[in-house]
């Protein structure tokens, strides 16, 4: 969604000049997305107002799975924790990309490119394999625990780093940060660099420049960026998998795989989508109107 | 070989795709008249084996099968790929659940067989995704000990639905090093002192081995009522806190041992062979309160493309090269009686197979769970929360 958004930000000078309609243009990707996602997607969805008889659907209408997930404390405890873990990562995910984009978009005038490929470097290798470079560094006997062993910082390894959720926050930070990076420095990238001389020349300090002008005029990659991280992290249950693993650890992904995986419980799986999908509903609602797809009026 | 090109390609196209790879192999094919006869076959025969299986080459060499870690390890297939000129593509499972969703989710297209434990083959068959196994083509079922030609597990309405190959206990696994006498209860999965450096599966089948556990002991740990599943549950949550990991992979559980995270957890043989294969310190301890266990049977899609194949690859498993890879890379028991004969006492000793019926009765197999709904609800509530 983030690299959408980025594409179409970028796009947006040259669009003019085609003289197709905007149907014409859209035709294509949308009986793709109508087929190929949407409808499948309802499909699934509509699973949630049916039930599951042993092995086969029973396809009368029933709201029994919505009451299950309203009503068992399992699911509205993972689906708290699942948001609280999301907003964290995307809270730190903001913090460290914003440096970061900056410093690329406005510091660096060569080796630009070089940087950048530096930043989406990680993605050219599968999530699971870096999931898996955690286990080795967040270990009992890991690099990090070695590291703190050696310099005295600490006199036993710490056990809390891996199967556990501040591991799982470690790597969801890592793994996501470029989805954060990209969409914030394409925007920073067009923010006028007079701006900047313009607040420095009328007396404002560092902070006032931030406030005033580049977080405003940033907001929509900020938002574009975040929507990528929050809705990653809200789905995923790989990490929970390899990092968590403890007690206290699920999040809602894992529980919705269990029921497709495990359980053999699909209704039950699609009502359970519905309350991430809301979450994430509300999230892309706002960050629309805040011009994070591009309508708003950025810069 | 002296045919000009283009009929060479014709004369190829008429030939098994495992005869065209075995010229290819020995020099008669070169690798440009491969790429014309796949131009001829169409370019789906050419990424058959990744946008999906192209029935030109799938039909007669390749066979898929989900499987639990182990079952595909290289010495016990690549003599059989050879002998068959065939190759094998297994995928790993980690739970009965998750072979039964694989094979539902793709109506039986995607795997030929199915590794099933005991649990697994009556959901299969009552989803419809079985073939019926005709036993006059295994040339090794003769040797089976009686109970294993149609064990309950794999037979319906009187006919053979798998070829039983193998089984064993699920049993304790400590680290003899940090734990200095053998535990003797599965209540060592429960004992604050190693709290933190505990691994259980994570599977809801798991719940039959602690109820192994209660007092009183249920007659079948896999038949419980729904206050016997509150029981267990109360010990599940009781554990809680003092679980490392739920591992999920066998794999895992090497690796948790190894790094030094967990001392103590359940687990197969084949873990500890894998443990003692890279020098690391593992015992197994088998609980006076009984084990729970499996009995694997090879089963075959009733959508497979090849049953042929597959059925040659069951005959295998359950003959003598078969049934010993599965002692030597597993330290499974087997099926096959005339080979179990041929073994060393020791190994039958350490194998439950001096007596095989006795002993297989001691065990409580994994079975077909009726409630098993409540079974995942018990499960996921007491760990996943």
């Amino acid at each position: 969604m983030a690299i959408a958004a980025a594409v179409q930000a970028s796009s947006l000078k040259g669009a003019g000049r085609l003289n197709l309609g905007p149907l014409g243009l859209l035709a294509a990707p949308m009986a793709w997305m109508s087929f190929f996602y949407l409808a499948p997607l309802a499909l699934l969805l509509v699973h949630a107002f049916w039930s599951v008889d042993y092995l086969t659907i029973d396809r009368t209408f029933t709201l029994a799975n919505i009451q299950t997930v309203i009503d068992n404390p399992l699911y509205r405890t993972v689906l708290v924790r699942t948001f609280l873990i999301a907003a964290a990562v995307t809270l730190t995910d903001i913090v460290l990309a914003f440096p970061i984009a900056f410093y690329i978009a406005k510091r660096v005038t060569r080796h630009r490119e070089l940087l950048l490929m530096l930043v989406v470097f990680p993605l050219w290798s599968s999530y699971l394999v870096r999931a898996f470079a955690w286990k080795t560094i967040l270990g009992t006997n890991g690099i990090l625990n070695s590291f703190l062993l050696t310099t005295g910082i600490v006199n036993e390894p710490v056990s809390a780093f891996l199967y556990s959720k501040t591991g799982m926050y470690i790597t969801f930070c890592q793994v996501w940060l470029p989805f954060m990076i990209l969409p914030l420095f394409t925007i920073l990238d067009r923010m006028p660099s007079s701006l900047l001389e313009a607040a420095s020349d009328l007396g404002g300090n560092w902070w006032q420049t931030f406030r005033r002008i580049i977080l405003p005029l940033s907001l929509p990659g900020l938002l574009a960026g975040s929507l990528s991280v929050f809705s990653l992290t809200m789905g995923d249950y790989i990490t929970p998998s390899l990092i968590g693993g403890s007690p206290g650890t699920e999040l809602i992904g894992g529980i919705i795989a269990d029921q497709f995986g495990i359980a053999n419980n699909w209704p039950l799986g699609a009502a359970l989508i519905l309350p991430v999908l809301a979450i994430v509903s509300v999230f892309l609602l706002l960050a629309n109107r805040a011009g994070a797809l591009g309508r708003g009026e950025p810069g | 070989m002296n045919q000009p090109r283009e009929d060479r390609i014709e004369f190829l196209i008429e030939l098994e795709p495992a005869q065209v790879m075995a010229q290819y192999r020995s020099g008669q094919v070169t690798r440009r008249d491969l790429s014309k006869l796949f131009a001829a076959l169409g370019l789906t025969a050419a990424l058959g084996p990744t946008i999906g299986r192209s029935p030109a080459l799938a039909q007669s060499n390749e066979l898929t099968m989900i499987v639990w870690e182990g079952y595909s390890s290289d010495s016990l297939r690549i003599p059989w790929e050879e002998a068959n000129d065939a190759t094998v593509e297994a995928t790993f499972a980690s739970t009965g659940d998750e072979m039964f969703a694989a094979m539902q989710g793709s109506g039986g297209t995607t795997y030929d067989m199915v590794s099933a434990s005991s649990d697994l083959p009556q959901r299969l068959y009552d989803a419809g995704l079985l073939m019926e196994i005709d036993p006059t083509k295994l040339t090794n079922y003769p040797d089976l000990y009686e109970q294993f030609q149609k064990p309950p597990y794999i037979t319906f309405d009187e006919k053979l639905f798998g070829v039983n190959f193998a089984w064993g206990p699920t049993i304790l696994l400590y680290n003899p090093d940090e734990i200095a006498e053998a535990p003797t209860s599965w209540n060592a999965l429960l004992d604050e002192q190693y709290s933190g450096r505990i691994t259980t599966w994570n599977y809801p089948l798991q719940i039959g081995q602690y109820a192994l556990l209660l007092d009183p002991k249920p007659e079948d740990p896999f038949l419980l009522d729904d206050e016997q599943l509150a029981q267990v549950k109360d010990l599940l949550v009781q554990q809680r806190p003092l679980i490392r990991k739920y591992w999920d992979l066998g794999g895992e559980v090497a690796e948790l041992f190894q790094n030094g995270e967990v001392v103590i957890g359940d687990g197969w043989s084949w873990i500890t062979l894998q443990i003692q294969g890279s020098n690391g310190s593992i015992a197994e301890a088998s609980p006076e309160e009984g084990v729970t266990g499996w009995s694997d049977s090879w089963c075959i899609s009733s959508e497979a493309a090849n049953p042929e194949l597959a059925l040659k690859w069951a005959d295998y498993m359950i003959g003598p090269e078969g049934q010993m890879g599965v002692i030597e890379n597993l330290n499974y028991s087997i099926t096959n009686s005339k080979v179990v004969e041929t073994l060393p006492t020791e190994v039958r000793e350490q194998l439950r197979m001096t007596d095989v019926p006795a002993e297989y009765a001691k065990i409580h197999m994994w079975k077909f769970i009726p409630n098993y709904d409540k079974w995942v609800q018990v499960w996921q509530e007491a760990t996943a929360s």
